[in-house]
């Protein structure tokens, strides 16, 4: 801990710090772990089940601890934060660097996503010269605080109130400027039940020796949003529908914040699979269903989307189209298969 | 594969099966009271990997069963870059006498060092470059081989990493020395598509050039080798038809073990290796699962 009572996340330059070092594929502190998770735990909790995105996104399927191949995705699809990405879970088990795979991306989705205070006043600062009250006035005319100072003369200080005005406007600003940078959605691995069978527990185990940093994550994953919309009409999840969801708001009901469950809702959008045929089905899998092209057509038309987009299913060369092009499988951990 | 860094990273893939092997033991797959001597425990390997383990060690172990009960243990058994595989311990345990065992590997197996050239009556591990017949026939003669019995040829993963002309020749020199031979050959198959191409390029990127590749395009390019070394006949399936084989019982079983959760990982692993068989003996053909 750093003094002033800053933690390890204190201040911007630990954080870029620790992307780099992530990105060269070393772990990080423990302490920098738990640091990390808890701010990622506080930009998580603040998105709905069925999270918002603009175009342009680049979208991504498993990467299953897969390092290698995810820095080979940044390097094509470009790096963050020019290029803005939705993963669809899956970022831990079966390859060897799951640890170092999820934690660079949660500290790309802390690092980029959200506006930290200190930045807040710079760009203010930075702004003062230009920003007169009256300005301020003009941006914040819909604020529903009423403004006491008419009487002010115009002058360079802002009041409290209008202070916090301010922070909300370039909040915004940024906000339009910098739109969410990574957007992470949870896997069926992402779970505390299937990270101990597939590998994520072993690794965190033999890289911190203890297990730690397992459960700082998997309390991480209860945390995950469970899908994403983009521009309102991509549907995007890591395994499919369920037979217990007609609309997007049943799933924005869904109390997320839980281990993945055996069965149900939750359990369904992380474990279904699309299959050739009408209806439902029983998955080989144990868990979820098999979805034919009628329910997904259903779907689609009641929520007014065009497609799902999904990951979930090995596809080696990359995506798939099911339904006459109105599901895509998106796979994006092409050394999965031998380790 | 001829210079000794490659050598070093096929013996290390060894050491990979043998800790993907002690992984599946450990977890109730099979019995192998004798792995756990040979590699220290590991991380827990992915289910896939673990049946497919289970599905190849099985496999292997039946026709060995076979072979022993169809000439009556009246033979040997030459385990060819046998790396720390416990056959012969397993088969001592059940009780399963044959006339002859022999493995066969690099001479300078650093990690077996302690057990190079440990010959006991009827056991003999001798260190040996396969890519050289006069060597190969020198050590043979050594372990006091008999070319006239009925002999059994083991090689997992072995070929492959020699040339197609290296291999060839040995092959050859096996029909044409041997009386009566059986061959069990477990190796990849389908190499031509993606997923072959990705397990190509990682292996060498460990170093690993699979020198042999060409062989193992297809289950029938994997017969035509043995047929066109002078083999009078083969057979090969890949480990989708080898699984369909195994005992339904034993399949039920260890499908409990684990969950599964990705199906088509498991067809993918299955379809890129095959068991092969091929006998210079028309007595052995009904040798198979």
């Amino acid at each position: 801990m750093a003094p002033g009572g800053k933690d390890a996340m204190g201040d911007c330059s630990d954080l870029d710090r620790q992307i780099e070092q992530l990105r060269r594929c070393e772990v990080i502190k423990e302490a920098e772990v738990k640091a990390l998770c808890a701010k990622a735990r506080e930009i998580l909790v603040e998105e709905s089940n069925v999270q918002r995105v603009d175009s342009p996104v680049t979208v991504c399927g498993d990467i299953h601890g897969q390092f290698y191949d995810l820095k080979e995705l940044f390097k094509v699809g470009g790096d963050v934060p020019d290029t803005n990405y939705l993963f669809m879970g899956d970022f831990v088990d079966r390859g060897f660097y799951s640890v170092e795979t999820f934690l660079l991306l949660l500290a790309l989705k802390a690092g980029f996503d959200e506006l930290e205070s200190e930045d807040i006043e710079d760009v203010l600062a930075s702004h003062t010269e230009e920003l007169t009250n009256e300005d301020l006035q003009q941006l914040t005319e819909h604020s529903s605080v009423e403004d006491e100072d008419d009487e002010e003369p115009p002058q360079r200080k802002l009041t409290t109130k209008r202070m916090a005005e301010a922070f909300n406007m370039i909040q915004h600003i940024w906000k339009v400027r910098y739109p969410d940078r990574i957007t992470l959605i949870r896997g069926n691995h992402e779970s505390r039940q299937i990270t101990q069978v597939y590998g994520f527990y072993d690794e965190c185990l033999r890289k911190y020796g203890s297990i730690t940093v397992w459960r700082y994550c998997t309390e991480i994953f209860d945390y995950l949003s469970l899908s994403a919309i983009i521009d309102g009409k991509i549907f995007c999840v890591h395994g499919g529908l369920s037979p217990s969801i007609q609309t997007l708001d049943q799933i924005r009901t869904i109390d997320r914040k839980q281990e993945v469950p055996h069965d149900g809702p939750m359990c369904d959008l992380l474990w279904s699979d699309p299959e050739d045929t009408q209806g439902w089905g029983v998955s080989p899998r144990g868990a979820g269903y098999l979805f034919g092209s009628d329910v997904v057509a259903q779907f689609n038309d009641t929520n007014g989307i065009d497609m799902i987009c999904r990951a979930h299913q090995l596809v080696m060369e990359g995506y798939k189209w099911h339904f006459n092009n109105t599901v895509l499988t998106v796979w994006s951990a092409p050394n999965y298969c031998y380790r | 594969m001829d210079s000794v860094g490659s050598d070093e990273a096929v013996i290390a893939t060894n050491d990979d099966a043998s800790s993907c092997k002690r992984c599946a033991v450990a977890l109730g797959y099979w019995r192998d009271r004798y792995i756990s001597y040979f590699v220290r425990s590991t991380d827990r390997k992915a289910p896939e990997i673990n049946r497919g383990y289970f599905a190849r060690s099985v496999a292997i172990k039946m026709l060995v069963d076979k072979f022993i009960e169809v000439t009556n243990g009246n033979c040997q058994i030459v385990n060819i870059g046998a790396g720390f595989d416990t056959l012969y311990w397993r088969l001592v345990d059940e009780g399963k006498s044959v006339k002859g065992f022999v493995e066969l590997d690099f001479p300078d197996y650093d990690v077996k060092l302690n057990r190079n050239n440990l010959h006991a009556h009827t056991y003999k591990l001798t260190g040996v470059d396969l890519r050289n017949i006069t060597d190969v026939e020198a050590k043979v003669k050594e372990s006091d081989l008999e070319y006239s019995l009925p002999t059994l040829f083991l090689a997992e993963c072995v070929l492959v990493y020699m040339t197609i002309q290296k291999s060839s020749q040995l092959m050859k020199w096996i029909a044409e020395k041997f009386k009566s031979a059986f061959f069990i050959n477990y190796e990849m198959v389908n190499l031509g598509d993606r997923f072959g191409e990705v397990m190509l390029s990682n292996l060498r990127s460990r170093g690993c050039d699979l020198a042999g590749a060409e062989a193992c395009q297809s289950t029938e390019t994997q017969r035509k080798r043995f047929l066109d070394a002078g083999w009078a006949g083969a057979d090969s399936y890949d480990m989708i038809g080898i699984w369909a084989r195994l005992p339904p019982e034993e399949i039920a079983r260890v499908t409990q073990i684990e969950l599964l959760d990705e199906q088509e990982l498991l067809h993918q692993l299955f379809s890129h290796y095959a068991i092969t068989t091929a006998w210079t003996d028309h007595r052995w053909s009904d040798v198979q699962l």
